[in-house]
């Protein structure tokens, strides 16, 4: 079964589910600076064609929170709380994302790793998915955690 | 070039505040009649004295004529103003500017909102400017995440961060407790704060202001006017603003830890006030305590406290009600709740009062001394907000 982004534009669908997925982002062509998600014009020197990169599919988490009165969840009775958290790209744009995991999985200075979940199969049976991080199990992840 | 400020030009003759609470019974017109005509008691003056309004409301209606139809105006100005969660303080920056400019004799800025109308649990959300890729949270979760932040970065242990926050909640209730107009007239202490659902990161239910109707008004002269109408008018000694341009969320720079608009917006209004040292000039500070990690900040941010240090000065009481610079003297958000339109004029009421020698003695603070009083607003979330302050005085150089 087929596995397609929830929003074109957003992040690479891997062939091989074991391959984690990367953003889509862009990098100025003047001054060098990255950004997520992708624009035409550079935030930073207003250079008019930034050229497209992916980016990631690891960060650092910066902060984050635990929601537990989701806002936009209401409609889906499945989901009662979620982590979200801000990562800081080692391209250098902070993404806030959704985090994998419970309130007592995170810690500032962690790393991270981009992953897919399926929201649910469409009308042609494929599978709907959204990104998410979730902290990076490897042996070593929180060295060098410090912040700047 | 420059923002130089209105001080010593402008005064406050009158001011008016209904309860904040779920005003069932009560319309939009109804709170800003009632706040308007105990502002205009309390000036002595009526309503066709009045020269030129202010209206600040953020949801509750849309131009002049949301003001000019209950109070029956003829052939007078009314300006509508929306400025997120410093509407009702905008609306008063404006008729104190009016005044100053010599355009009229006496303006009036009334704020006013009626939330609980909505069928939102929570303030209807604003609808932001953006390109399509803002951030979609909660408000309470988008302040949670000042909290690990500023505990990571100052190496505070996040458990001892946690009770600070509710103490903050804690002190603020105690304060509403004591004051009628408050809608949450309960004392809570920390553990039972603590206790409460948890809502976003650390925040419980009590860490977040909730929502309220109500109204508030306030009457300004010129300032060599002001004692043909009263013997105790407030000077208005500064007027700041500042929106943020929302670069936070493009820059990674941007730690989470403080809100350079409230910086910003602080420094200039102790510039225009001649204020160097507001933690020992100020009697007292109105702040935005949307959330308890936002009034930790904004000691800092304000200037009250050093960086890094607010927590401490929290737990040591320097702003309970009888502390060095007690803050939220009437309540604050966390007592009243949030009537986007109101809240700046409400907090200006305390002021008004606590200045004057007024407010009721279970929570009347010592403001010979100092006489100088601040408020604080603002809106929108770390990373792109508004912010004011003002600073009130009793004295007029």
């Amino acid at each position: 079964m087929a596995r397609v982004a929830i929003e074109e534009g957003y992040f690479t669908v891997p062939d091989d589910p074991a391959e984690a997925p990367r953003l889509l982002g862009s990098r100025c062509g003047a001054c060098g600076e990255h950004f997520f998600p992708r624009r035409q014009v550079c935030a930073r020197c207003l250079h008019d064609g930034c050229d497209d990169v992916e980016l990631g599919p690891t960060g650092r988490l910066w902060t984050w929170t635990y929601v537990h009165v989701p806002l936009f969840a209401k409609k889906n009775a499945k989901v009662s709380a979620y982590g979200v958290g801000q990562v800081d790209l080692p391209e250098g744009p902070r993404v806030q994302a959704l985090l994998v995991g419970g309130p007592d999985d995170f810690e500032i200075g962690m790393e991270m790793v981009l992953d897919l979940e399926t929201l649910r199969t469409d009308d042609d049976g494929n599978d709907v998915v959204i990104m998410r991080f979730s902290p990076h199990r490897a042996a070593g992840a929180h060295e060098g955690g410090e912040r700047p | 070039m420059g923002s130089h400020g209105i001080k010593d030009r402008v005064a406050i003759i009158g001011m008016g505040c209904t309860p904040f609470r779920e005003h069932w019974d009560r319309s939009t017109d109804d709170l800003a009649i009632d706040a308007v005509a105990e502002a205009t008691a309390s000036a002595g003056v009526s309503v066709p004295d009045i020269d030129a309004w202010w209206l600040g409301t953020a949801q509750s209606g849309m131009s002049g004529i949301t003001l000019a139809a209950p109070l029956k105006l003829e052939g007078k100005p009314v300006t509508r103003v929306e400025n997120y969660c410093a509407t009702g303080s905008e609306a008063l920056r404006q008729a104190c500017y009016a005044v100053a400019s010599g355009a009229y004799d006496v303006a009036a800025a009334v704020g006013v909102e009626k939330v609980k109308d909505s069928g939102y649990q929570g303030l209807n959300a604003f609808p932001i400017p953006n390109d399509g890729t803002n951030r979609t949270l909660t408000a309470a979760a988008m302040f949670s995440l000042v909290a690990p932040a500023y505990a990571e970065k100052y190496g505070v242990d996040p458990t001892e961060l946690r009770r600070t926050l509710a103490r903050i909640a804690s002190k603020n209730h105690a304060n509403g407790a004591h004051n009628p107009r408050a809608q949450f007239r309960r004392e809570m202490d920390v553990d039972a704060i603590c206790r409460m659902p948890e809502v976003a990161g650390m925040l419980s239910v009590f860490d977040c202001a909730g929502v309220a109707d109500g109204g508030a008004a306030a009457i300004v002269v010129r300032a060599e006017d002001a004692h043909r109408y009263t013997d105790s008018p407030l000077y208005v000694k500064a007027l700041s603003f500042v929106a943020g341009n929302g670069s936070g969320l493009l820059d990674p720079d941007y730690d989470y830890t403080h809100f350079p608009e409230c910086e910003w917006a602080a420094r200039d209004a102790y510039a225009q006030a001649g204020i160097t040292d507001p933690r020992r000039e100020l009697a007292m500070a109105e702040v935005h305590d949307c959330f308890t990690p936002t009034e930790l900040v904004l000691m800092e941010d304000l200037g009250f406290s050093e960086r890094g240090h607010a927590w401490e000065d929290c737990e040591a009481g320097v702003f309970d009600l009888h502390g060095d610079l007690p803050v939220n003297t009437d309540g604050g958000l966390k007592s009243f709740g949030h009537p986007v339109g109101a809240s700046g004029l409400r907090m200006l009421f305390e002021c008004w009062l606590q200045l004057r020698g007024e407010a009721p003695e279970d929570r009347r603070i010592d403001t010979a001394a100092r006489g100088l009083a601040l408020t604080h607003n603002l809106g929108g979330y770390p990373g792109e907000m508004v912010s004011f302050v003002g600073i009130w005085g009793t004295g007029r150089e």
